[in-house]
């Protein structure tokens, strides 16, 4: 089904013959409810009433129908289980139906459904040149319908609100003015066919009229065709205008005896059919069979779409532009943040390792090596505050001194101290080795295996860094 | 142009750059953003690898603070010898190539002979080399006792010392 592209929420149902006019006027409130509201009964002054009606700056959609007798409605049925494939099928399948050719018509599709593994659907068609005559009648009147609805599917809905037909029965729509009779016949699946009466009874409060015996014949054609083999009972719903008129027919079709079934009762049936027409505009239904269409488009409408398209098209490029910035935003700022960590890289790296210039990707290999040749480089400069061999000799001195030992030769380096000197005992050359294992020295001592003449014994101590 | 072909032409090419921009922002978040968070992780761990290479340096500090609060010029350890020992016959000096530190620093290296002098002196004059700003220190010592208590002896010292390089010459 169609979407009404217009948002508005005032439609005017417009049913307009020869024999005079009703214009209902349909408002949907802000929960969805429909109201309507009788504006106008009168053969002219409608396009005027409905200008007066509308406050200035309100958009409002017109809906007019075209008659029953100038369409074709056919139920049609396609063996598939898609409704998308059946719709491709369905113009060919009303084609060979029509008594005349489709390129010369327009056509719509109101009705689309899966009815178990088939889809059953409703063809309505009207020949251009009926569909042109009639809105050149509207123009006359001053009415540019936006849509251009099917007669007999408007009556039969109107009937349909009324409540719907009971299971198992008919239901018989008869919409009667001077001009033609309708008669939509289906049941609670919806409508089936449509007959009419092209030379209706004349309304000159006559029964019977000269009309008559023919409208009581097209009557109990309907009435045969809605029982079907199964002999259905049937429901009468009648509507149209003048009231009297429909009226004084009704009456007099119902004393038939073959013409006997349940009224369905009709709240003002002289504006049935123009408030059905209001209200199926704002509720859609009626976009799905509106038959101005292609060529027939109403020009204000085809704005509307084209605007809505813009509309549409700009909204989604809107939202594609905002996603794209945001991305962008956000990849602009992560490549911020990656050229500032690389500009803060370099420097670093220049300062760390003291260079003038480095170069991109290599960065740390380049302050790496910077910095280890510094550190070899300063290295010596730690140890320029260690303490040197003066302390070891002290530190030595001082323990000779106290186990009586003196030196001959002494050699101290950082790595290696080398000690010959003698003592007054074999065991006194071991405090100057303790000393030297305390400053973490491998230790090797020789001690000669007798003293010498003098009664000293001979040393040598050496101590190394391991 | 028919209302049909242009709405779908206006909508099919708006859903084309939707499309687009949905197929960028979904690259940038599924591709791109992942890489370049990886590069910048990668570049946070180079600056700390930085951060970690300079206090491997920052142990030279101290050592650097301490140079630059003294002269910069060690005094001469033939200075030093007279200052410790006056009237005792000095060493012969003889000075070595100078090794190059961080600039303006340089390693100064000086070889002292003591043909002939007490140990109690030279203990004196290691004592003062020690307490020189910038201070020398004895990298390497021999000595040869010239009698039984070792109360005199010949001497061979190599001093070092940190200097400053005189403005204008090449570290």
């Amino acid at each position: 089904m169609q979407t009404v592209p217009m948002r508005t929420r005032i439609s005017y149902g417009v049913d307009i013959g020869a024999h005079g006019g009703v214009c209902v006027r349909a408002v949907r409130d802000w929960r969805g409810r429909v109201q309507t509201t009788l504006l106008h009964r009168a053969d002219g002054g409608i396009a005027e009433a409905i200008r007066s009606d509308l406050r200035p700056g309100r958009a409002a959609l017109v809906c007019a129908a075209v008659s029953a007798t100038d369409t074709a409605i056919r139920r049609l049925k396609v063996p598939f289980a898609s409704r998308r494939r059946a719709r491709k099928v369905l113009p060919s399948l009303l084609d060979v139906q029509l008594p005349f050719r489709l390129e010369d018509a327009v056509a719509a599709f109101p009705e689309v459904r899966l009815d178990g593994g088939n889809v059953v659907g409703l063809g309505v068609a009207c020949p251009l040149d009926a569909a042109w005559r009639r809105l050149e009648d509207l123009a006359a009147k001053g009415l540019d319908p936006e849509i251009l609805d099917c007669e007999a599917l408007a009556a039969w809905e109107s009937a349909a609100r009324e409540g719907p037909p009971a299971d198992g029965a008919a239901r018989i729509v008869v919409h009667a003015t001077p001009e033609r009779w309708l008669l939509a016949i289906g049941d609670a699946r919806g409508l089936e066919t449509v007959l009419t009466l092209r030379n209706p009874p004349p309304d000159d409060n006559a029964i019977p009229g000269e009309g008559e015996p023919t409208a009581l014949r097209r009557l109990r054609a309907a009435a045969v065709v809605a029982r079907g083999e199964a002999g259905r009972a049937v429901e009468w719903a009648w509507l149209g205008r003048p009231a009297a008129y429909v009226a004084r027919w009704r009456d007099r079709a119902m004393g038939e005896p073959a013409l006997a079934g349940r009224l369905v009762p009709v709240e003002a049936p002289e504006a049935a059919l123009a408030r059905a027409l209001a209200v199926r505009a704002l509720e859609g239904s009626a976009w799905a069979a509106n038959l101005r269409r292609g060529r027939l488009a109403h020009r204000g409408w085809m704005r509307c779409q084209q605007r809505e398209a813009v509309r549409a098209a700009a909204a989604l490029l809107a939202a594609a532009a905002l996603v794209a910035s945001v991305g962008a935003v956000h990849r602009w700022r992560l490549g911020r943040e990656e050229a500032a960590l690389r500009d803060r890289l370099a420097r670093e790296a220049a300062r760390l390792g003291g260079l003038a210039r480095v170069q991109p990707g290599f960065e740390v290999r380049m302050a790496r090596e910077a910095v280890e040749r510094s550190r070899a480089e300063w290295a010596p400069v730690e140890r320029l505050f260690q303490p040197g061999p003066a302390a070891v000799l002290a530190g030595l001195l001082r323990a000779a001194t106290q186990a009586g030992a003196s030196f001959h030769t002494v050699e101290i380096t950082d790595r290696v101290v080398n000690i010959e000197g003698s003592g007054p005992s074999r065991d006194s050359p071991r405090a100057l080795g303790d000393l030297l294992r305390l400053l973490g020295r491998e230790v090797r001592l020789v001690t000669c295996e007798a003293p010498s003449p003098e009664g000293r014994w001979s040393f040598t101590l050496e101590g190394r860094q391991p | 142009m028919t209302l049909s072909t242009l709405r779908r032409v206006a909508i099919g090419t708006s859903a084309a750059f939707a499309l687009a921009a949905l197929g960028w922002v979904g690259w940038i978040g599924a591709v791109d953003a992942p890489a370049r968070h990886a590069r910048l992780e990668g570049l946070r761990a180079e600056l700390r690898e930085l951060g970690r290479l300079e206090e491997g340096l920052e142990r030279f500090a101290p050592y650097w603070r301490a140079l630059e609060s003294t002269s910069g010029a060690p005094p001469a350890p033939a200075d030093l010898w007279a200052a410790v020992a006056p009237g005792l016959p000095g060493p012969e000096v003889a000075a070595s190539a100078e090794q190059p530190l961080r600039p303006p620093w340089r390693v100064r290296r000086q070889e002292l002979s003591f043909a002939e002098t007490a140990t109690d002196a030279l203990g004196a004059f290691l004592e003062a080399c020690g307490t020189a700003r910038p201070p020398w220190r004895a990298s390497s010592l021999r000595l040869h006792a010239l009698d039984a208590g070792a109360t005199r002896a010949r001497v061979w010292l190599a001093l070092e010392a940190a200097a400053r390089a005189p403005e204008g010459t090449t570290p």
